[in-house]
């Protein structure tokens, strides 16, 4: 059966490769796969696996892949890839990458165990990767569901002070009995008094000026790194600090 | 910009789940649609029955959600687990005396249901080492 197969993220070949005949042909716009359960036979949907009768034996590698130094895999679902998928499809994708990290885990385990070197580890960073994109996804379309619904979609939050009188945001959640009755609560956020002013203000001030020495700290080797290397542009002196996460 | 906030934050699986809605009787029973719970299936150490599977689950898991795990998403029969929290391994450093400790983990106890049966497979078998071991010969003097 040598079809011209061409897998769409090779990622998914190993989740999809333990039942011989199914093999996936994928056209030039990602959302359209044509499964192939029958080579003589198209099914075209929208997305699909077989379900595998394998047990708990999906919990390892397969069998020829079993002591090999190099497994070929490919790159991570990109977010553009999955905003283009309906939810239906996301959810099955989720339980393929589950079973695919847990697979992972079982084998690292394994070889660590045999004190053999564990082939192509980065394929955990990219499972992870995917399925962190997939949760983006979920959140944005569920974000976008209860805009319609509500007009605000995010818990409100408010600041409270703790027990030495510090302010800190504290996000609004569902609790099981109110705020007087929980006894935990009670005893972290007792009522503020007025000597702690004193302190608070010197606390306050000490944590400003850290922030204010960081800050220049950060601007001053910005500026090394920029005379050093002269190419750079703002957006890798931010990837360089790590300080602008979205 | 989901690449760059990978690298920066903890790894998804090391990251505490996400809270389940408080159950009020009456409404409408919850579902979880995308669990973020990971299990690893690992050797037992000593003799065990046919039936029974040893896991390294996530540490917010309990019981139920092991066996719904497994039933859902496997698709294997579960009769009875048994979980604890094992503490982790004790390091030193050979030459100096910095100590530290690996972290905590739970393990899970499965004993599967109809008659399932689950043998550990042997990945390093003496037949795969020393057919390797002829791939790799072969693919030097290549």
């Amino acid at each position: 059966m040598a079809t011209a197969m061409k897998i769409i993220s090779p990622l998914m070949r190993n989740a999809i490769a333990f039942s011989s005949k199914v093999c996936i042909l994928a056209k030039q716009t990602h959302f359209k796969i044509n499964i192939v359960a029958n080579p003589l036979r198209v099914v075209t949907c929208a997305f699909h696996t077989s379900t595998s009768q394998r047990g708990l034996m999906e919990f390892f590698e397969e069998k020829n892949m079993w002591g090999e130094d190099k497994i070929k895999c490919g790159r991570p679902w990109r977010i553009d890839e999955l905003r283009l998928k309906s939810s239906e499809d996301l959810h099955k994708l989720w339980y393929v990458l589950l079973k695919e990290r847990n697979m992972l885990m079982t084998m690292e385990h394994e070889y660590v165990r045999e004190c053999e070197l564990f082939p192509s580890p980065e394929r955990m960073e990219k499972v992870e990767h995917s399925m962190e994109n997939l949760l983006e996804v979920i959140k944005e379309r569920d974000e976008a569901y209860n805009m319609l619904e509500h007009p605000q979609t995010k818990p409100e939050g408010r600041v409270v002070r703790n027990a030495l009188g510090i302010k800190y945001f504290r996000k609004c959640r569902e609790q099981a009995v109110p705020m007087h009755v929980n006894k935990t609560y009670r005893l972290l956020h007792p009522p503020y008094e007025k000597w702690k002013g004193k302190y608070l203000s010197l606390y306050y001030e000490k944590r400003r000026l850290e922030k204010r020495k960081a800050a220049k700290r950060e601007l001053r080797n910005r500026r090394k790194l920029q005379e050093k290397y002269p190419h750079l542009t703002e957006d890798d002196l931010d990837a360089a600090f790590d300080n602008k996460i979205q | 910009m989901a690449a760059r906030s990978v690298a920066s934050r903890l790894p998804l699986w090391k990251r505490r789940a996400p809270r389940y809605p408080v159950y009020w009787p009456g409404n409408p029973q919850t579902r979880v649609l995308l669990p973020q719970f990971w299990m690893k299936l690992v050797k037992p150490k000593k003799e065990v029955p046919p039936d029974r599977v040893h896991f390294i689950v996530h540490p917010e898991m309990s019981k139920f959600d092991i066996k719904q795990y497994l039933e859902k998403i496997y698709k294997v029969p579960v009769l009875n687990v048994k979980v604890s929290v094992r503490p982790g391994e004790d390091l030193k450093h050979p030459r100096g005396y910095e100590i530290w400790r690996e972290d905590d983990f739970k393990m899970a106890f499965v004993q599967l249901g109809e008659d399932c049966t689950f043998e550990f497979p042997d990945i390093f078998t003496v037949e795969l080492q020393n057919l390797r071991n002829r791939w790799r010969t072969t693919r030097s003097l290549l």
